[in-house]
C-alpha cells in the first residue's frame, strides 16, 4: 500500500494529484506514490499550496495493482472517477 | 413580488465588489485558505468533493421568470448546464470555478439575486410555504414576514456570528408544507382570540445528529413585535448557545438542556428590555411589503374550467398527472401546478438549463411571471388558469418535466450525498434512483398513495431522513456504505421523528428493504390509510418482522 497526495486546483477547484515531476495532474495514474508514511511527499506537495496552485491538500491510500493505481476508499474512488450518477 | 429597494441594491453591489477583491487577494496569496474560507462561506461558496459549490439564495423560494432565466444562463455559461434545487428553496451549482464566481455574483445582482447568508453561522435563507398566497385557508401570505425577517437579519452584526447556523421557516396555514417544526425557529401565522393576526412562535426544532421537534415558545405574538421577539430569542441563544462544542451548538440543544419553560422565561426577560423599542414594526412597513406580494390580476371572465374536465376525460396520462401535480387555487378558475424534479432515474432536484428556461417561459406565459421552489425539491407554477393547464402540461411533457409523481413514493428528498458532498459517508442519489426505478409503475405509485421517502448521506440530515415516512441514512461501516432505515417520521403539521427499524442494510439491499416495508404497509393498511397512518396504528413490529424475520 502506498500514499498519494491529492488536492483541488485553487482557481478552478478541479481534483488533482501530485506527480513525480512535482507537477499536478487530473489523472490518478500520473500520481507519485510514496511507500513510507508520506510525510516527505506531503512536504513536497505543500509547495503547491504555498504557491497558490492548489488547496485542500491531503494524503490518500492507494494500492499499486497490475491494472494501475487503485484508491482504497469509496470517497476517493468517487473523487477519482467523478459522480456515480 | 418583492423588488429590491435602494438599500438592497447598494448592499449587494458592494458585496460583489468586496468579494471580487477578496478572490484577487486569495489568488495572489495575500489571503491564505484559512482566512479566505470564512469570506467565501459568507458568500455561499464551498469547496466540495470534486469542485467548488455555489449556493444561491432564493428568498422564500419565490422567483420571477427573468431570475430563473439568469439561473439557467449561469448553469450554461459557468457550470455544467444544470443546477440543483435544495431543501432551503435555494439552488446550488456543483462545478463553478473560483475565478468565475465574482462574475457569477455580478450577473446574479443584475436580477436582484445573491449568495449572501447561504452558508456560515448566521440566519440562512428564510423559507416559507411554497403555496404562500395561493393556498386555501391561509391567514396571511407568510412571505411578507419572511421578507421582513430577511431584511432584519441580513448582515445584522449581532447575529452574524452565531454559535451555529440558524434556520427560520414561516407558514400561514394549519397545514405545514415547510417543515416548520424542524426549524430553529418556526413561525405560524394565526388569528388570536381577539380576531387579530399574529404568530405562534416555535423554537428548538432541528434535524442533524440530534433531532428535535420544535416547542412553542409563545402561543400568540402580535405582528408588530415579530422582530423584537426574534431578536430576544437570538440574544438568549447567542449568550447561552454552546460555542465550545460543534455538535451541541444549535439552539435545539439549548432549548432541550434548559427546558422550554426556562427558555421561555429567558426570552421573555430579554424581550422586556427591547419590546416597544426601535424594532417595533410600523404598520406602514407591513403595508409597504404587503403591496409587493399583492395577488396578480386574475381573470374573472372568459374562464372555461369545463374544458379542463373534458381534457382530463379524453387524456388518461394528463388526468393521472393532474391527480398528483395539480391542486386547487384559492382563486376560482385557477390551479397550482407542481413541476416534479423527480423524473424516474434522474438525480432528485436537478434541473437542466433548458428545463429552467422552459419553466421561466411557461411562468411568463401562464403563471403571472411567478415560480416557486419547494423544500421538497420541486418547482411550482402558482397561478395557472385551469383552462390552460393542459397547454402547460403538453409543453412540460416535451421538456421532460411532466413526471406525475408529486407527493408519491418516487418524489423523494435526497441530499447530494457522497457523489458530491465533502461531509457525506455514503451515496444518496443512486439509492433514490434505484428506489424510483423499482416503483416506476405509476398505477402502483397511485395505489401506494402519499408517501415520503427522505434520504441523507450522513448524520447531518440534509435529506431530512428523520422526518421521512421512510428515512434512509447512509453510514460508513469499515469503508462500506450501509443504510439505516427509520419509519414513521413526518415533517408536516403532524410532525414526528422516525424510529430506527433495526440493523442497517448494505447498499444493494436498500431497495429490497424499502419494497418489503411498502408491501407490509399494503398488507396491513385499512381503507384510506396512508403509510404513516398505518404505521402509527400498527407500530414497528410487523415491519420489523417482515424485514428481519420473527426470530
Amino acid at each position: 500500500m502506498g500514499k498519494v497526495a491529492t488536492a483541488n486546483y485553487l482557481r478552478g477547484g478541479e481534483i488533482v494529484y501530485f506527480t513525480a515531476s512535482h507537477q499536478w495532474s487530473h489523472d490518478l495514474e500520473d500520481a507519485l506514490v510514496a511507500f513510507d508514511d508520506g510525510s516527505e511527499l506531503l512536504r513536497s506537495a505543500s509547495l503547491g499550496e504555498q504557491a497558490q496552485i492548489v488547496v485542500s491538500l491531503y494524503l490518500i491510500d492507494v494500492e499499486d495493482t497490475k491494472d494501475g493505481l487503485k484508491v482504497l476508499s469509496q470517497r476517493e474512488r468517487i473523487r477519482a472517477m467523478g459522480p456515480t450518477v | 413580488m418583492y423588488r429590491y429597494d435602494e438599500f438592497d441594491h447598494t448592499l449587494v453591489q458592494e458585496r460583489v465588489q468586496q468579494f471580487r477583491g477578496q478572490v484577487t487577494r486569495r489568488l495572489n496569496g495575500d489571503l491564505d485558505e484559512e482566512e479566505f474560507k470564512q469570506l467565501r462561506l459568507r458568500n455561499g461558496l464551498y469547496l466540495q468533493l470534486h469542485a467548488y459549490m455555489l449556493r444561491v439564495a432564493i428568498p422564500y423560494g419565490t422567483l420571477a421568470s427573468k431570475q430563473m432565466r439568469k439561473l439557467a444562463h449561469i448553469a450554461r455559461k459557468y457550470d455544467r448546464s444544470y443546477g440543483h434545487f435544495t431543501t432551503r428553496q435555494n439552488i446550488q451549482y456543483n462545478w463553478p470555478k473560483l475565478v468565475d464566481v465574482p462574475e457569477i455574483l455580478s450577473e446574479l445582482a443584475e436580477v436582484e439575486m445573491h449568495a449572501i447568508q447561504t452558508s456560515g453561522n448566521c440566519i440562512r435563507n428564510v423559507t416559507a410555504d411554497h403555496l404562500a398566497g395561493v393556498a386555501s385557508g391561509e391567514v396571511e401570505d407568510p412571505r411578507v414576514y419572511a421578507e421582513l425577517v430577511r431584511q432584519w437579519s441580513t448582515l445584522h452584526p449581532e447575529i452574524s456570528w452565531l454559535p451555529r447556523k440558524f434556520k427560520i421557516a414561516v407558514i400561514g396555514t394549519e397545514e405545514d408544507r415547510a417543515a416548520m417544526r424542524v426549524h430553529d425557529i418556526g413561525l405560524r401565522i394565526k388569528v388570536g382570540s381577539s380576531g387579530e393576526t399574529g404568530f405562534e412562535v416555535l423554537a428548538g426544532g432541528g434535524l442533524g445528529r440530534t433531532p428535535y421537534i420544535a416547542s412553542t415558545v409563545k402561543d400568540f405574538l402580535k405582528k408588530e413585535h415579530l422582530l423584537s421577539y426574534l431578536e430576544a430569542i437570538l440574544r438568549v441563544y447567542n449568550q447561552l448557545g454552546r460555542r465550545d462544542n460543534l455538535y451541541k451548538a444549535r439552539i435545539k440543544i439549548l432549548v432541550d438542556s434548559v427546558g422550554i419553560e426556562r427558555f421561555r422565561t429567558l426570552v421573555e426577560n430579554e424581550w422586556e428590555k427591547i419590546k416597544d423599542g426601535p424594532l417595533t414594526v410600523p404598520k406602514e412597513e407591513f403595508t409597504r411589503i404587503l403591496s409587493y406580494f399583492a395577488p396578480p390580476q386574475y381573470a374573472v371572465t372568459g374562464l372555461q374550467p369545463e374544458r379542463f374536465e373534458l381534457e382530463k376525460r379524453d387524456n388518461f396520462d394528463f388526468a393521472q398527472w393532474c391527480a398528483t401535480n395539480v391542486s386547487d387555487h384559492k382563486q376560482a378558475g385557477y390551479s397550482i401546478i407542481t413541476i416534479s424534479l423527480k423524473p424516474i432515474g434522474a438525480p432528485p432536484g436537478d434541473a437542466s438549463a433548458e428545463q429552467m428556461d422552459l419553466v421561466a417561459d411557461l411562468a411568463e406565459r401562464f403563471s403571472h411571471d411567478e415560480i416557486r421552489v419547494t423544500h421538497e425539491q420541486n418547482l411550482v407554477l402558482p397561478h395557472v388558469r385551469t383552462d390552460e393547464v393542459y397547454l402547460v402540461w403538453k409543453e412540460l411533457m416535451d421538456g421532460g418535466l411532466a413526471t406525475a409523481n408529486a407527493g408519491l413514493i418516487t418524489d423523494m428528498i435526497t441530499c447530494p450525498g457522497l457523489d458530491y458532498c465533502n461531509l457525506a459517508n455514503a451515496r444518496s442519489i443512486p439509492v433514490a434512483q434505484d428506489i424510483a426505478k423499482r416503483f416506476s409503475d405509476i398505477e402502483q405509485q397511485h395505489d401506494i398513495g402519499e408517501f415520503k421517502i427522505k434520504i441523507s448521506g450522513c448524520i447531518n440530515a440534509c435529506g431530512h431522513h428523520h422526518v421521512g415516512h421512510i428515512g434512509v441514512l447512509g453510514v460508513d461501516k469499515k469503508g462500506e456504505e450501509f443504510y439505516q432505515i427509520t419509519l414513521g417520521g413526518s415533517g408536516a403539521e403532524d410532525a414526528s421523528l422516525g424510529k430506527i427499524v433495526g440493523r442497517a442494510f448494505a447498499y444493494d439491499e436498500v431497495v429490497d428493504a424499502v419494497e418489503t416495508i411498502v408491501d407490509t404497509y399494503v398488507e396491513q393498511r385499512e381503507s384510506g390509510e396512508r403509510f404513516l397512518d398505518t404505521y402509527r396504528r400498527v407500530g414497528m413490529k410487523p415491519f420489523k418482522e417482515s424485514l428481519y424475520g420473527t426470530a
